[in-house]
């Protein structure tokens, strides 16, 4: 993707690499090596098995890693400020320039405080409002991301309302302060499809009014449906990344056609074909490609050498040795 | 809420007919013969007067009739009259103050004591503070309550003179501190490691993650987050704890010879004084659940998830 060296990306992640500590055990690698760029207005996915590292990726930009887990390499940009080499930095942003979605809205919200008033808090702390101020801004937001009632909604504690209703809650909670930069772990994971849609919805006109949003998710098909530009994520690294309609459509990686093809679809009965084989122990990673031991098209030089990102058409990139005769087989 | 409140009344009351009755049974099993004991065995009662004491405290009706006489006074607010024909009423009106200020003062000394140590080592996890503080409640649970009371009277009352060895001729508050902190500090241990606890595992729910993610400062995230939704299981336990403070001091009421109830519930079992351990027992069973309701309701006020709908 060319663009202008005088454009900063909104978010810029380069080289990340976070790894776990472990009690009498070496450290494991969870995310490694992995580049991201969001701009405004648009939506990247980050598309990956479960274990695959996009959530790690995800509380590091936030820097909400657990105690055990550290950035070993790599920089978080956001408007230029690298967020890990400032911790002060990191912590303005939050809540102000940047903001979270998380996928479990029951567990995310604190139980014992009307939900009402855990958005209102946004406005209290960082903007000093008053009670009755932030409370008529928090309804208002509430009606903003189409909660029913929010009058009377806003006076629920979370147990009292319906997973749909309280995802929209954290994400009120969310935009509250407008952030330029969203990050949404599975946010539509636990919702039924309905739901799932609406919330989806909510995220195209967020990035429609200018957001920049970093969407995760392993679903396929939320990914098509929301994606701008697409991550494939494997065991802690990219394989694969593109626009959303041409990754989808014609997938460079064998793990990206893979993944396309472990789907079930309605008009192919039967012709789901799951991924043999799991995803390595993150404790011993093989040395080279770290899809080797499940793609059906390694060879021996495969399991010897890690590919770097190699870019075949402009704008796109994938991690494989044999890209060009995958995509020569594929041709014919 | 009223609806919850309401519930939680008629299972008090419930609890307190069956616990009353059971103090009942246990009393009247007890092995001897009341007026027998009254003489001391050094006079011969003429059968008369026997008759009449047996008469007059219902002996030689069934235990279930006794009981029913006895509910049937109690809801009058008489609680009888011990076998030398003192009211139990002027008994208990007489020894209370004194057990309350010993329990309150140890129960004040849990909450301002107990709780910011808990909190401390909480927020200190893994360092000095959190392995002294949980050094010191193993501590705290391991000598038994006699050990520590006695070693306390020796050591702060006799060697160094900084309290009352016994009594109460002092006064509140020299003359309780040293019997409170006895008393309160298993309860005082048992809060500070609770708490402790209760704010590790909360500091590290998805909540917790979620206030830090808002941008919330670090002491908004303890204070508003974290420490109310951590209280809840201390606050239950600090008021079933305070039920029991308030009636159970038996035997640091021996060791400091303080006069309270649980000073006269050990000397009416000695005496076999039916009556007198009935009634005090009966207050206690009375007081412990008028604790737990209060905890109770406390309980709905802190955590809106367990409001009875």
């Amino acid at each position: 993707m060319t663009m202008p060296a005088s454009e900063t990306p909104l978010l810029e992640i380069q080289g990340l690499s976070v790894e776990f500590r472990a009690r009498r055990a070496a450290p494991v690698q969870a995310v490694q090596d992995l580049s991201l760029t969001a701009r405004a207005g648009e939506c990247v996915v980050v598309l990956g098995e479960s274990g695959s590292g996009k959530s790690v990726t995800a509380k590091a930009v936030m820097g909400l890693l657990e105690g055990n887990a550290r950035t070993t390499a790599g920089s978080i940009r956001l408007d230029g400020a690298d967020l890990l080499a400032d911790p002060a930095a990191m912590r303005a942003a939050r809540g102000r320039d940047m903001a979270m979605v998380f996928q479990d809205s029951l567990s995310a919200l604190n139980p014992v405080q009307r939900v009402g008033d855990q958005i209102a808090e946004m406005f209290r702390v960082h903007q000093g409002l008053s009670k009755a101020e932030a409370r008529t801004r928090a309804i208002e937001l509430m009606r903003q991301v189409a909660i029913p009632d929010p009058e009377r909604r806003a006076r629920s504690y979370p147990h009292q309302i319906s997973g749909g209703m309280r995802q929209r809650i954290v994400i009120a909670m969310a935009i509250a302060l407008k952030p330029r930069l969203l990050i949404a772990d599975e946010p539509t994971t636990a919702l039924d499809v309905t739901v799932q849609k609406g919330i989806l919805d909510l995220f195209r006109v967020l990035t429609e009014a200018g957001a920049g949003l970093v969407f995760i998710t392993h679903d396929i098909g939320v990914a098509a449906e929301i994606a701008d530009h697409i991550v494939v994520m494997y065991a802690g690294s990219v394989m694969e990344t593109g626009p959303a309609r041409e990754v989808l459509a014609r997938p460079h990686h064998p793990y990206t056609r893979a993944l396309l093809a472990s789907v079930p679809r309605i008009e192919r009965p039967g012709a789901r074909t799951p991924i043999p084989g799991g995803l390595p122990d993150p404790a011993d990673r093989p040395a080279g490609c770290l899809f080797a031991p499940r793609c059906p098209l390694a060879t021996a030089d495969c399991t010897a050498t890690r590919p770097e990102l190699e870019s075949l058409e402009p704008g796109r990139a994938a991690a494989c040795l044999r890209i060009t005769e995958v995509q020569h087989v594929l041709a014919q | 809420m009223t609806r919850y409140i309401l519930l939680r009344v008629l299972l008090a009351l419930s609890v307190a007919l069956g616990a009353t009755f059971l103090i009942f049974l246990v009393v009247f099993a007890l092995p001897g013969d009341p007026i027998q004991a009254l003489t001391g065995g050094q006079h011969v009662m003429s059968a008369s007067v026997e008759a009449a004491l047996r008469e007059r405290y219902h002996l030689d009706d069934s235990l279930p009739l006794q009981y029913l006489k006895y509910m049937g006074g109690l809801l009058q607010g008489d609680l009888g009259e011990d076998f030398t024909g003192r009211p139990v009423s002027a008994i208990i009106a007489e020894s209370w103050p004194t057990t309350a200020k010993l329990g309150l003062t140890a129960f004040a000394l849990e909450i301002v004591v107990g709780i910011p140590l808990g909190l401390w080592a909480g927020l200190r996890k893994g360092r000095p503070v959190d392995y002294a503080v949980l050094g010191g409640t193993i501590l705290a649970f391991a000598v038994p309550i006699f050990v520590i009371g006695y070693t306390a009277q020796i050591l702060f009352g006799i060697n160094l003179g900084w309290f009352p060895v016994a009594g109460t001729e002092e006064g509140w508050p020299t003359s309780y501190i040293l019997p409170a902190v006895v008393l309160g500090i298993l309860g005082l241990a048992t809060t500070a490691r609770l708490m402790r606890t209760s704010l590790v595992e909360t500091l590290s729910a998805d909540f917790i993650r979620t206030a830090i993610a808002k941008g919330m400062p670090r002491r908004r995230v303890i204070v508003n987050h974290a420490m109310r939704n951590s209280l809840i299981p201390v606050v239950t336990y600090l008021a079933i704890d305070l039920g029991g403070l308030l009636g159970g001091a038996v035997i640091i009421e021996g060791i400091f010879n303080i006069p309270g109830l649980g000073f006269q519930i050990f000397e009416g079992i000695k005496q076999q004084n039916g009556p007198v351990v009935v009634g005090i027992s009966t207050l206690l069973v009375l007081i412990f659940l008028a604790a737990n309701l209060v905890v109770d309701v406390i309980y709905g006020v802190l955590d809106p998830r367990i409001r009875y709908e």
